[in-house]
């Protein structure tokens, strides 16, 4: 480290969050960081130096003066940083200290070993217990790791010195009341966790708590990497609208590891054709398989359905029409037959393009070096999801027929006009989560497997979902509203408009009742909460709910998708983003609402009709 | 929004009479460390949740399933002999009442992750408890710790056992610090496997041996 003592001062300070003097003060804790980070007892010893003056305030007990809501644990850390910028004496002292160690240390000089307390008979054990008591003496546990990154920072360095995982050093995030998608009253107590046990467990808390240690690393340097993200608009033949997105997970972008997610769609013939895949997070290389399949899927569904018409058949018999021979696993009209053996076929040709692909990569001494094997079909494990959707004129209106397949989880979704939600997805239901299918398995394939879970809709479509488990479950359970919320969330995000089949809402009526009775009143609710986004380029997105705007409406979900007017006024005022193409904004949607737990891979693709 | 999906932790920790003094200091130490290291990862501060099972002349939750934010260090004192039986017992009812399963309308939570630590024979009837708990398919690690452990008696309860060569502060601390790492590698790489996935642990530090 090629650093003068003022320089290190002065990255010190920018790292404390004190004002910084010197033009690199960032750049410079950048050096000081990897050179802290090159050796395991290093941050250890560097924690114990900049934690010393801290722990002996904490010790003497001014942390937990009631001024400074010691029990408050989000915002404990920005208090203490303005309590610290009022004690000169203090900072300087941190900031001398540390300066001193890694100017003793890298010129050489060598340094003092400092002890958090009197030095104990065995120096390592007892540093490590007494910092764990000091901190816990002066501060309730949830202060330490909530809001006081470095606190626990160096709690954890200091005791666990032999972590592989080294916590990570950075500059202390700003402690910010970071916007999950909750009510107001679960929003005032995710910013005082403490002030009620029993709502601990709200959903709001954590990932406030938690998002302030999300990091954003870049993709990895690997063979076929995913893009960051991926977006795609089209108009189908009958000029229904669709978009579809994928964005890498919370969790990818933490680990620097690829995006597992695919999707196609095909709008080239009457028939549109979606596909959405779901690589194995357990398999390094599944993205592979899932790009394969969904590729390879579409390719046959195009073939097979372009030249296929659905023919007179009566829709005013439903029964009639889906009829059944259950033993042998068709449909008898044959109209609906060929499209279900299209896509049995479909699922069985993908599954055999990511078989030749497994093969071809285990051939290929690159991959063969990167897995420090070769590459087998598990690797490429995934879900496939499938939908053909075709127009049917019926009784002087536009109808919809579907049918869908599916291995593996994830949802397939349609809303029909009159806002009823027909789930044309099977819910994995294991004993304990995340048990599920993939497409690597002949069984998965067989004909029985596949009619039980291929489902068809007939009806006048509003939207059709298709998505992978990163999205659904986030909206468990999906039926009866968990898919309904979906659309409505897509409606107030400005993603979907709702739909006017009978001419523009008349907003005034629909609010007129409610407990937001007019436009002024919905805008006074603030709806739109401010989420950071975990990129390269961070930004704030103002995210809506559905669930809230229900909450403050007075009224069901339900009743909110049945009314367009009710729909159109929950989603004015502020936008979302800056990006006005539905496509965007349903990847910045995609990548920024929060739910406690979700850190996956998101994708959805919406087929949907939308007319003035 | 729905439910967050929960990794449960059990911690069946023996406080016998001979984890008196130093041994149980480093247990309490231990503890502390792994939850103090656990808050500064966001997904195990997102998806772990702790619970703390006690067992000595009999057994006891001591620090029932909580989030990590919330959790609250249980007092430990080591006296009495080793309950183990009853210790696996009171963790079958644990999991029974606080581990959510999977339902058309429940979101299930992520499969448990049990440490189980002992120094010494179970002074109970324990071979029932532990036949009916490696049925229920739990990830369970179970650690022999010094010389008056038993390991091969612990592989009724789990495939899943290390053996701890003795229990100075140094081994112990690695022992947690393990843990620690564990479920850091369990909480990130939740996600769909196939059923029965077995779970991955980091390799143990060289105190600490697989027993095969």
């Amino acid at each position: 480290m090629n650093l003068t003592a003022e320089q290190i001062a002065g990255a010190i300070r920018w790292w404390l969050g004190l004002e910084a003097d010197g033009d690199n003060a960032k750049g410079n804790w950048k050096e000081i960081e990897d050179w802290v980070l090159g050796k395991d007892e290093r941050l250890d010893e560097f924690a114990a130096h900049v934690a010393w003056p801290l722990i002996d305030v904490i010790q003497r007990g001014i942390v937990q003066s009631k001024e400074s809501g010691n029990d408050r644990a989000r915002t404990c850390w920005d208090e203490l940083k303005s309590f610290l910028k009022k004690q000169d004496e203090l900072s300087r002292q941190m900031v001398d200290r540390a300066t001193q160690f890694l100017d003793e240390s890298t010129t050489g000089k060598g340094y003092a070993p400092v002890y958090l307390t009197q030095p104990p008979e065995t120096p390592e054990a007892g540093e490590a217990e007494s910092a764990a008591t000091a901190v816990d003496q002066a501060s309730a546990p949830s202060t330490v790791a909530g809001g006081f990154a470095p606190a626990s920072n160096i709690s954890g360095a200091a005791v666990l010195d032999e972590v592989d995982t080294v916590p990570a050093v950075g500059p202390p995030q700003p402690y910010e009341l970071e916007a999950a998608p909750a009510s107001d009253d679960e929003s005032n107590k995710a910013s005082n966790p403490m002030s009620d046990q029993t709502e601990s467990t709200s959903e709001s808390m954590t990932p406030s708590a938690a998002s302030t240690q999300w990091q954003y690393k870049p993709l990895p340097n690997e063979p076929e990497n995913h893009g960051e993200y991926e977006t795609r608009a089209e108009e189908s033949y009958e000029k229904l609208k669709i978009i579809g997105a994928r964005v890498r997970g919370k969790k990818h972008k933490h680990e620097g590891t690829n995006c597992d997610d695919w999707f196609e769609f095909d709008t080239s013939s009457p028939w549109t054709i979606i596909a959405v895949s779901d690589g194995a997070g357990s398999k390094r290389l599944s993205r592979i398989g899932a790009k394969v399949s969904c590729q390879r899927a579409v390719e046959v569904l195009r073939e097979r359905l372009k030249e296929h018409f659905m023919g007179e058949l009566d829709w005013s018999n439903l029964a009639e029409v889906f009829k059944q021979d259950r033993e042998g696993g068709v449909f008898i009209k044959k109209e609906l037959d060929t499209v279900r053996s299209a896509l049995h076929e479909a699922m069985l040709e993908a599954y055999k393009a990511v078989e030749d692909k497994a093969r071809e990569l285990s051939e290929n001494s690159e991959y063969t070096e990167l897995m420090g094997r070769p590459v087998t079909l598990d690797d490429l494990a995934g879900t496939l999801l499938l939908a053909a959707h075709t127009g049917v004129p019926y009784d002087g209106k536009n109808y919809s027929f579907v049918m869908t397949c599916q291995i593996g989880d994830g949802m397939l979704a349609a809303i029909d006009q009159a806002g009823a939600l027909k789930l044309l997805g099977i819910a994995d239901s294991g004993e304990f989560a995340g048990q599920t299918e993939f497409l690597i398995s002949k069984k998965k394939l067989e004909k029985n497997n596949l009619w039980s879970k291929t489902n068809g809709f007939w009806g006048e479509l509003r939207a059709l979902m298709v998505m992978t488990d990163g999205v659904a479950d986030d909206y468990f359970p999906n039926a009866p509203t968990g898919m309904l919320k979906l659309y409505g969330d897509l409606v107030l995000n400005s993603i979907l408009r709702p739909n006017f089949k009978d001419g523009m809402p008349d907003i005034n009526a629909s609010l007129a009742g409610t407990e937001l009775p007019n436009p002024d009143a919905v805008q006074a609710a603030a709806l739109a909460v401010p989420v950071e986004t975990i990129s390269a380029e961070p930004q704030t997105v103002y995210i809506r709910s559905i669930d809230i705007y229900a909450k403050k409406l007075d009224r069901t979900v339900e009743e909110i998708i049945k009314d367009p007017g009710l729909l159109l006024a929950g989603g004015e005022g502020q936008p979302m983003c800056a990006e006005n193409e539905p496509k965007d904004r349903l990847r910045i949607w995609l990548d920024s609402y929060q739910v406690r737990g979700s850190f996956d891979d998101r994708t959805l693709v919406v087929l949907y009709r939308e007319e003035m | 929004m729905s439910e967050s999906r929960r990794l449960p932790v059990y911690l069946l920790l023996d406080c016998s009479g001979s984890m008196n003094g130093e041994p149980i200091e480093a247990v309490r130490a231990g503890v502390k460390a792994l939850i103090a290291d656990l808050k500064t990862d966001p997904q195990a501060l997102e998806t772990a949740y702790m619970s703390v099972i006690t067992f000595a002349g009999s057994a006891q939750q001591v620090a029932p399933l909580t989030e990590l934010m919330m959790f609250q260090e249980p007092h430990l004192d080591a006296s009495g002999s080793t309950s183990l039986g009853e210790a696996l017992t009171q963790l079958e009812q644990c999991v029974d009442r606080e581990v959510k399963k999977s339902t058309p309308t429940q979101k299930g939570d992520w499969k448990p992750l049990v440490f189980l630590m002992t120094d010494g024979q179970p002074t109970d009837s324990w071979e029932q408890a532990a036949d009916r708990i490696k049925q229920k398919r739990i990830n369970i690690i179970a650690c022999a710790a010094g010389p008056g452990a038993d390991a091969n008696l612990l592989k009724r309860i789990t495939e899943e056992v290390v053996i701890l060569n003795n229990l100075q502060p140094d081994t112990l601390k690695a022992f947690f610090k393990w843990v620690s790492s564990s479920i850091k590698m369990t909480s990130q790489s939740i996600q769909q496997v196939g059923p029965d996935t077995p779970v991955s642990l980091p390799p143990p530090p060289p105190t600490i041996q697989f027993v095969p």
